[in-house]
C-alpha cells in the first residue's frame, strides 16, 4: 500500500480525515502452514467479469470471481474520476494477484488456490458489507479456504 | 511476486497484530517521473478552441497515432483494460467523435448500439478512453512507463482528448449552473454533472 507520505497532499488530508469504525477485539487465530493453505484473494477493485453487473459508487454487494478466471474477462467499474488505475492497467496482478497465487501453487509454496474469489467496491462504507461480510466467510469456509489475502484498493 | 511472498511470511506470526512495512520503494518514483515523457508522434496541439469538424478530425488523428501502440500493447500483454462501456477498442474512432460532439456543445447519439443513453456512460467511456491512451503510451520504445501522476498529467494536459474532456466537464458545469439558477438558486434533484477531470487536475493547463 502506498505510503502517506508519498500522496499527493489533498488526498493523504482526505485519508486521514476519515473516520475509523470500531470493531472491538479480534480474536487471534494461528494460521496454517503454508505448504497446506488454501488462499483466497478478496478485493475492493470493484472487479467482475465483463458479463457481470457493473458495480455502482458505494455498493455493498460483491463479485464472484473463478479461480480460473482468464485476465482478459476481467472489468473494473470503479470509475470515481480520482481512482488511478495506472497500476491496474499495466499489471492486473498489482490489484488481483491470481496468476502469482497459481504460480506459487504450482512451485508448491501454498497448497492450493481457492476455487471462488471475491471482489467488493472500494470506498465503501464498511458498515455497508454487515451483511455481506460473513456471508463472504460462510463461502470461503464451504471451499475450505484456510487463509485470505484482503487486497484494499 | 516478492511482494506477495512478504506478505504470505506474515502467516508465520505466532502473535499480532502484525503490521510491517514493506521495505522497497515502487519502480517508478517521483525522480524517474520527472524525466518520462511520451516519445508517441501525436499531432501537435493548437491553442483555444476549434471549430467542431476540425475538432473531430484532429481528435482521430491523435487516437489514429495511437492505435498501432494500443495494439502492440494488447499483443504484448494479451488483455486489455478497456470494456467498461461494453464495446470493444474498435470503436475508438466513434467514441473519440462522439466525445469530440459532446465538448461541441451537440448532444449527439450514443453510437455503437449502446443501450445505455445515461450521462455515467459517458463516464464509462471515459475510462475506456483513458485506457486506451495510457496503455498505448505505455507500450511506447526506450522508457519505463511513469506512476500514475506522471501518466495523468500527459494525459490530461498534453494530449488532445484530455482537453475534450476539460471542455466536456465545463459544458456539463454551466449547464447544470444555468438549470440551478433556473431553479430559485435551489441545486436541481438531478445528480451532480458528469465530471471526467480528477480533482488534482481541476485547473486547466496554461
Amino acid at each position: 500500500m502506498v505510503r502517506l507520505t508519498d500522496l499527493p497532499e489533498e488526498y493523504a488530508a482526505h485519508l486521514l480525515s476519515l473516520p475509523m469504525p470500531d470493531y472491538g477485539p479480534t480474536p487471534w487465530a494461528e494460521a496454517p502452514d503454508l505448504k497446506d493453505a488454501r488462499v483466497a484473494i478478496i478485493s475492493t477493485a470493484g472487479l467482475h467479469r465483463s458479463s457481470d453487473a457493473k458495480f455502482y459508487g458505494g455498493a455493498g454487494d460483491y463479485r464472484l470471481l473463478p479461480g480460473d478466471l482468464d485476465y482478459s474477462d476481467l472489468t473494473m467499474s470503479h470509475v470515481s474520476v480520482n481512482f488511478d488505475r495506472s497500476g491496474y492497467q499495466q499489471d492486473t496482478n498489482v490489484v488481483f494477484p491470481l496468476e502469482r497465487l497459481r504460480q506459487l501453487e504450482s512451485d508448491g509454496e501454498i497448497g492450493s488456490v481457492a476455487k471462488w474469489h471475491y471482489s467488493f467496491m472500494g470506498a465503501t462504507d464498511p458498515t455497508r458489507m454487515i451483511e455481506t461480510g460473513p456471508q463472504v466467510a460462510k463461502l470461503l469456509k464451504e471451499d475450505n479456504v484456510t487463509a485470505a489475502i484482503l487486497i484494499p484498493i | 511476486m516478492d511482494v506477495l511472498r512478504s506478505l504470505l511470511a506474515l502467516f508465520a506470526a505466532e502473535s499480532g497484530p502484525v503490521i510491517e512495512d514493506y521495505p522497497h520503494d515502487p519502480p517508478a518514483t517521483a525522480e524517474s517521473d520527472s524525466v518520462w515523457s511520451c516519445v508517441l508522434p501525436l499531432p501537435p496541439l493548437d491553442p483555444g478552441s476549434s471549430p467542431i469538424e476540425s475538432l473531430k478530425q484532429s481528435l482521430l488523428s491523435e487516437v489514429g497515432s495511437l492505435a498501432p501502440w494500443y495494439e502492440e500493447a494488447l499483443r504484448q500483454s494479451e488483455r486489455t483494460t478497456f470494456g467498461l462501456s461494453g464495446v470493444t477498442a474498435d470503436s475508438m474512432p466513434e467514441i473519440a467523435a462522439f466525445l469530440a460532439g459532446v465538448a461541441s456543445g451537440e448532444n449527439p447519439e450514443m453510437p455503437f448500439g449502446l443501450s445505455d443513453t445515461s450521462p455515467g456512460m459517458i463516464r464509462y467511456l471515459t475510462e475506456d478512453v483513458k485506457a486506451y491512451y495510457m496503455e498505448a503510451a505505455t507500450e511506447q520504445p526506450g522508457s519505463h512507463p511513469p506512476g500514475g501522476t506522471r501518466m495523468w498529467t500527459w494525459f490530461y494536459h498534453e494530449t488532445r482528448m484530455g482537453k475534450v474532456l476539460y471542455d466536456i466537464r465545463d459544458r456539463f458545469t454551466a449547464e447544470y449552473a444555468k438549470r440551478t439558477a433556473a431553479n430559485g438558486g435551489q441545486t436541481p434533484l438531478e445528480a451532480r454533472p458528469i465530471n471526467p477531470i480528477p480533482t488534482l487536475f481541476t485547473k486547466r493547463p496554461e
